[in-house]
């Protein structure tokens, strides 16, 4: 596979990814709402029509910041010297950024609508399907060559492979 | 083993040094690994900075060119050894003319009073740790003296080292039905390289001269003609009594090159290579380690004339080449002739030395500042892919490693003097620009664009990435550094990434 066709395997693999991750926030999220609106005039259905507005502006979020950071890496970022490399700064200020949008979001949006009850555990299902899972596990086998060890974890993951 | 090089005084050790990166670039016709490269070194001034210099890189390649490399690979495909004593000094120690030649013995007699009439008191009672001070009367005696009868036939001492070997290695080829190629490169203007190019050379033929008559044997030499000159103060010629002076350099030449014309005959190809635009050499220096001239044009022709040499055959052989270039100042890659190679495919000298001087830009820049950090953990490895993929076991102070950092140094430094040393003429093979001030080092944004008449896609950037992604291509045939180095090399071809 060639350089370009593996790129292109890679960001669909990242948009599939979110997608999947989406639908799971969705499914999940969905079972986690029936306790949460518990005792509250709101109606499931209602509250999950809104759920689902949630879910696209965290997934489109998740989705591109974990596209982002492949794109700098692919693109963005040139290499010039053995010294300006790495740049698992830059990939923990993106995790940063996701793990805030995972948590801010939700809050947000249930701030602004009151049919959309929120408890705990919604961010914290965000957190680990796309912070952890879609950003941290995804950039580990997507991310590309020339900083494929800058996730953290990389580094145990790839030799497991026996490397390259 | 096949090809034999002697470099006999300080021009022949620029060409060896010459030859020595073309030969670590594979540029020598041998079939990988088949043909060794014995090399060994003539010069009464065994501290002389041209040879110093040359040494060290031969040196350094005979230390890591055994790294496990790989097969189908020009990258040190021909394996070098050397001569022991490498370095094999006619005049010996703190020896003056009248001590080489016994005058004592004679003095009074009829030789020992044409010995008077021949050469001057000072002549004879100058020691020659610095060489033959340009003069090649005083060689010739030398040599003469020192290289003698063996074994009552007219030729080589073959019983003393390093002559031993390297006779045991011709007879060797011969009888295997090789050729043994020797080439012999040195000045016709000078002391130790007038003196030694006709006299080593009528030696050898008549040491192998059966092997010779029967072609087993073919001796070639590339004859330096001037090419530079300098101007020593009132201070030095008072301080150093005799020594060359290139006022003498072209009349020297003259009656050297009416020898060659009338009498030599042991010679089957014979190089001359020469300028006729004389470099200012900066600091006159008599010999020794002050005698360290920059790397110039004319050595780098004088190491093709070898490979020239090399790829022929009692056949085809060429008793004289002239090389011509295209526009008169300035030379570039279409003056250098493609390299025919033992398999008869050509190989395009252009292509593969860029290919090789992009590997070791490549190194200078990318791996070495940072090798050392991170063999010892102060820099995180996660950074390098490379690093962690091919070397998370190396240890720095290996011998090929150590030597290999070395010659780098040694071949950036040649190169950007072959480049910059010329004052007149004009060099458009490697940019100037893309050496940074030091000379082991580089303008990365160059990298891509560092040799003329070439569109490449390796930048810095790009390399990175290749190194990063690509497996090497002899898994199987490469270990450690070698596998690391073989890979450098292979993402240093010009070929776009997606054309793979």
């Amino acid at each position: 596979m060639n350089r370009s066709t593996r790129t292109i395997a890679q960001i669909l693999g990242i948009l599939l990814l979110t997608a999947v991750l989406s639908l799971f926030a969705y499914y999940i999220g969905s079972s986690f709402g029936k306790s949460i609106i518990i005792g509250t005039p709101i109606a499931f259905n209602d509250w999950q029509a809104h759920y689902k507005k949630l879910v696209y502006a965290t997934g489109a979020t998740g989705g591109t910041i974990s596209l982002l950071w492949y794109l700098l890496a692919r693109f963005g970022m040139k290499v010039h010297t053995s010294y300006d490399v790495g740049k698992r700064t830059l990939w923990g200020s993106l995790g940063g950024l996701m793990l805030i949008a995972c948590v801010a979001l939700p809050y947000a949006f249930a701030n602004a609508d009151a049919t959309l009850k929120m408890g705990a555990s919604i961010p914290l299902l965000f957190v680990a399907l796309y912070a952890v899972i879609g950003y941290w596990i995804g950039s580990l086998f997507m991310t590309p060559a020339a900083y494929k060890y800058t996730p953290l974890g990389a580094e145990k993951i790839r030799a497991s492979w026996g490397r390259k | 083993m096949g090809y034999y090089f002697i470099s006999i005084g300080g021009s022949g050790a620029k060409v060896m040094e010459s030859l020595t990166h073309l030969c670590a670039a594979g540029l020598l016709p041998n079939k990988e690994k088949q043909q060794k490269l014995y090399v060994m070194a003539i010069d009464p001034d065994i501290g002389n900075g041209n040879l110093k210099r040359s040494s060290a890189a031969l040196h350094c390649f005979t230390q890591f060119q055994d790294v496990s490399i790989g097969m189908d690979t020009p990258l040190f495909k021909t394996e070098v050894e050397l001569a022991k004593p490498f370095i094999w000094n006619p005049a010996e120690h703190d020896k003056k003319l009248d001590d080489i030649l016994s005058y004592q013995i004679y003095k009074g007699s009829p030789i020992g009073n044409l010995y008077e009439v021949l050469y001057t008191q000072e002549e004879r009672n100058t020691f020659l740790n610095e060489g033959f001070r340009g003069r090649p009367s005083i060689g010739a005696a030398v040599l003469a003296k020192k290289v003698q009868l063996g074994d009552g036939t007219d030729g080589l001492r073959v019983d003393t080292a390093p002559w031993d070997k390297f006779s045991r290695l011709v007879h060797q080829d011969a009888k295997n039905g090789q050729t043994a190629k020797i080439f012999l490169a040195g000045s016709v203007f000078g002391g130790t390289g007038a003196a030694g190019m006709p006299t080593i050379a009528h030696l050898l033929r008549h040491t192998f001269r059966n092997y010779y008559d029967e072609g087993k044997v073919m001796i070639g030499g590339a004859l330096i003609l001037p090419y530079f000159a300098f101007t020593p103060s009132l201070s030095d010629q008072e301080s150093y009594g005799i020594f060359a002076s290139s006022e003498n350099f072209l009349t020297n030449t003259k009656a050297a090159l009416k020898y060659y014309a009338l009498k030599d005959k042991d010679y089957h190809s014979l190089y001359f290579i020469g300028d006729d635009i004389l470099s200012q050499v900066p600091n006159f220096s008599i010999g020794a380690s002050t005698q360290n001239n920059d790397a110039h044009v004319v050595d780098l022709y004088g190491a093709m004339a070898a490979i020239d040499f090399y790829q022929s055959t009692p056949e085809n052989r060429k008793e004289y080449s002239y090389i011509a270039h295209a526009r008169e100042n300035t030379f570039q890659w279409t003056d250098f002739p493609d390299i025919c190679m033992d398999d008869q495919t050509q190989v395009s000298f252009k292509d593969r030395f860029i290919q090789f001087t992009r590997f070791i830009f490549s190194y200078v820049h990318l791996v070495k500042p940072v090798l050392g950090d991170l063999a010892s953990g102060k820099i995180p490895s996660y950074k390098y892919p490379w690093f962690l993929d091919y070397l998370a076991d190396l240890n720095i102070s290996d011998t090929e490693v150590r030597n290999f950092n070395e010659y780098t140094e040694t071949f950036m430094r040649w190169l950007q003097q072959i480049e910059t040393s010329e004052n007149h003429r004009t060099l458009e093979l490697i940019r100037k620009s893309s050496f940074d001030a030091n000379p082991a080092s580089i303008v990365p944004d160059q990298f891509s664009s560092c040799a003329y008449d070439e569109n490449s896609e390796v930048t810095i950037h790009e390399l990175w990435y290749r190194l990063s992604e690509r497996t090497c291509a002899d898994m199987e045939n490469t270990k450690g550094f070698g596998r690391f180095l073989r890979l450098l090399y292979d993402c240093c071809a010009k070929e776009k990434e997606d054309a793979r």
